[in-house]
């Protein structure tokens, strides 16, 4: 009580903080719990203020009937907890002294500060807690998705190689039905080009014969014969109708042996291929489509470049790419498709000058099922097959760059060689 | 709301570090300069925090996450006993936009659990941030038992209790990286 001594002069300015302190509560009672004065807080603690000082008697615990049986030696009659407010609604609980002198009570309340700092402590980190544990589901969910990504990727690589498969079969036993009868087909057709020529070599030594030494009733019966049948027209279109037939054959061989090469059921492992006629090969499942569009397509096939790889799945990889290239031109447009050797790698670059890709869409183009394409038209698969065959299965990788309605361009980047 | 207009910011200015620089982080030290002068009640100040930790949560899940194959990690921590986590918070967002994957601890971690999480993980980077100069004795000594346990672990730290420098004695931290803000973050990631 030395500073009350030392500086009366605060006195005002003490009484006045602690009358509007927010964390002590304190008043002035009758005996029957009626307020003769309070503070800011008591007033606030008992849902009134200072001029007014209503309602009365609203000590809960200890109440004022409590309070005037309590017996003590000095002027302190209770210390303790202290409930106080409306009880059915708003009440404090707070550490309070209850003193007696004369007929008079003065309640002294107080928050407990340093509990309410630890608790406020404690809640602020079980926040962070909870926020953080929050964070953590929420990675976990993405680690989740991605998986469950994966898994349908594989899924329909599984499905579609599973159908790649069946097709592959079923070429490979097409190819295999069609080949006896070609051969013999094809053999036919030598034997039928040799015989017709001895035919018409034979016939023309007759007609030589007649016209020397016929009478002229014979001579004329000859010629009768003759241009009934059309002799001349028939010996003449023979001899082409053959070599016709044999060049269709010879394309049919073709086609089978491309078809067998494209399945390449028997090559499920990596082999070391001459990359140019293998892509040749691949070429002509998209001959027709882009002869139909009128496309100027350009591929040197006589370069010679061996790399190892899965020949049918590169085949496959390539396969996509250009059929996105054959769709993404115009009618007229250009393709160029071209091979490259660089620093042991094999770059095969397929170009376009047809719509482009939008810079949204390149990020989603080797995602599953993600395609521009009409409903039904493609399957949205092509390229993440690509993407999987290059990288996964030839440890290469794909560069891609366009430009809208300028073109496109693809590089599949593979190793020479696979380790 | 707030996420809605949050998500309303990136759809004009895709870019979340200007969010996070120029909004959150703003706003945040805003509401630190109005608790300081006390225009505001400790428990408008969690509130602000609270929602911004809210919101960073619901970007999180959001954030364009680059898949990549080598994923560097890293493992994000406070300083002991510091109690502020948001700008870690942003920063292990940036290393994950960096297509870093990011372990982050936040606040109380021991430094026993630290040691046995780095072992765990084998993060390429541990990363420590400082709000509070008075905690700065903490960093230093926690960066020594990280130095002498992995010493070929990068160490970078940051926050603003080294703006604070003034209020107490700084002695230099030997071959730590001290990175101030976001776009300074960004830079040293795509750099190394
Ligand atoms: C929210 C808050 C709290 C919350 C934190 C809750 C939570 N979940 O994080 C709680 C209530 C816990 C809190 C407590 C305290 N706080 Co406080 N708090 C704040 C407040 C308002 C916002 C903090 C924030 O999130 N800022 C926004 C983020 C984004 O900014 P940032 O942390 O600076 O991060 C950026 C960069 O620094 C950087 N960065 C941060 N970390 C790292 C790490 C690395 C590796 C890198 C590269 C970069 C990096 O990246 C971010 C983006 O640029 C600030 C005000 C302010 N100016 O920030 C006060 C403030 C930081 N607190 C302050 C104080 C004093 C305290 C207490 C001591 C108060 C007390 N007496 O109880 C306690 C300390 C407890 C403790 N032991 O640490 C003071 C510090 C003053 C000083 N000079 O040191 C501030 C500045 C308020 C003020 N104006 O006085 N606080």
């Amino acid at each position: 009580m030395k500073i009350r001594k030392a500086n009366p002069e605060w006195d005002a300015l003490i009484n006045e903080m602690s009358m509007n302190s927010a964390s002590i509560a304190y008043g002035l009672f009758t005996p029957e719990g009626n307020l003769i004065f309070a503070n800011n807080t008591m007033c606030h603690y008992l849902g009134t203020n200072t001029t007014e000082l209503q309602p009365q008697n609203n000590l809960i615990n200890p109440n004022f009937e409590k309070i005037v049986t309590y017996k003590s030696n000095s002027e302190l009659v209770f210390e303790g907890l202290l409930t106080i407010g409306d009880y059915t609604n708003k009440h404090y609980v707070l550490n309070s002294k209850i003193f007696k002198r004369n007929n008079t009570y003065l309640v002294f309340a107080e928050a407990d500060v340093f509990h309410l700092f630890e608790e406020n402590g404690k809640m602020s980190s079980l926040n962070q807690e909870v926020n953080n544990l929050q964070r953590q589901l929420i990675k976990e969910k993405k680690t989740l998705q991605q998986t469950l990504n994966k898994l349908k990727e594989t899924q329909q690589l599984l499905i579609h190689s599973e159908k790649m498969n069946a097709l592959g079969q079923m070429i490979a036993g097409v190819a295999h039905e069609i080949n006896n009868p070609i051969a013999f087909v094809t053999n036919n057709l030598y034997e039928l080009e040799k015989y017709a020529q001895n035919f018409i070599t034979a016939y023309h030594s007759l007609e030589l014969e007649v016209e020397k030494n016929a009478s002229q009733e014979l001579k004329n019966s000859v010629q009768r014969i003759r241009e009934e049948n059309e002799i001349d027209y028939v010996t003449e279109d023979m001899t082409e109708i053959i070599s016709e037939s044999k060049m269709g054959v010879e394309r049919v061989k073709k086609i089978v042996e491309d078809l067998r090469k494209f399945s390449r059921l028997d090559e499920a492992e990596i082999k070391r291929i001459d990359l140019a006629s293998t892509i040749d090969s691949t070429l002509t499942i998209v001959k027709a489509e882009i002869a139909k569009k009128n496309i100027q397509f350009s591929f040197d096939s006589t370069q010679k470049m061996m790399v190892d790889c899965y020949p049918g799945q590169l085949n496959q990889a390539i396969l996509n790419v250009l059929v996105n290239a054959i769709q993404a031109v115009n009618d007229g447009g250009k393709i160029g498709l071209q091979i490259k050797e660089e620093d042991n790698q094999v770059m095969i670059i397929v170009e376009d000058n047809g719509i482009g890709i939008t810079k949204e869409n390149m990020s989603k183009i080797f995602d599953p099922f993600f395609t521009t394409k009409p409903v039904g038209s493609g399957t949205g698969l092509g390229l993440s097959i690509t993407d999987k065959i290059i990288n996964d299965l030839h440890k290469g990788k794909i560069e891609v760059a366009s430009e809208i309605d300028k073109g496109t361009i693809f590089k599949l980047i593979i190793p020479k060689e696979i380790k | 709301m707030c996420a809605t207009i949050a998500k309303n910011y990136l759809v004009e200015n895709p870019s979340i570090k200007d969010l996070y620089e120029e909004v959150f982080k703003e706003a945040l030290y805003e509401v630190g300069r109005l608790w300081e002068a006390n225009k505001i009640t400790v428990a408008t100040e969690h509130l602000a925090t609270a929602i911004t930790e809210g919101i960073l949560n619901e970007l999180y899940g959001e954030l364009d996450i680059p898949e990549t194959k080598h994923q560097h990690k890293v493992v994000l921590a406070c300083a002991s006993n510091e109690a502020h986590q948001v700008g870690v918070k942003m920063v292990a967002d940036v290393f994950e936009m960096n297509g870093w994957e990011s372990y982050f601890l936040g606040t109380g971690i021991p430094m026993s659990e630290l040691v046995k999480f780095i072992q765990q993980t084998e993060p390429a980077v541990v990363a420590i941030s400082l709000s509070i100069f008075f905690n700065y004795r903490n960093l230093v000594e926690m960066i020594a038992v990280l130095k002498s346990e992995f010493p070929n672990l990068t160490i970078i730290v940051g926050g603003q209790g080294f703006l604070h420098q003034k209020e107490g004695s700084f002695e230099k931290l030997e071959n730590i990286k001290y990175i101030s803000n976001l776009y300074e973050l960004d830079t040293y990631l795509k750099s190394i």
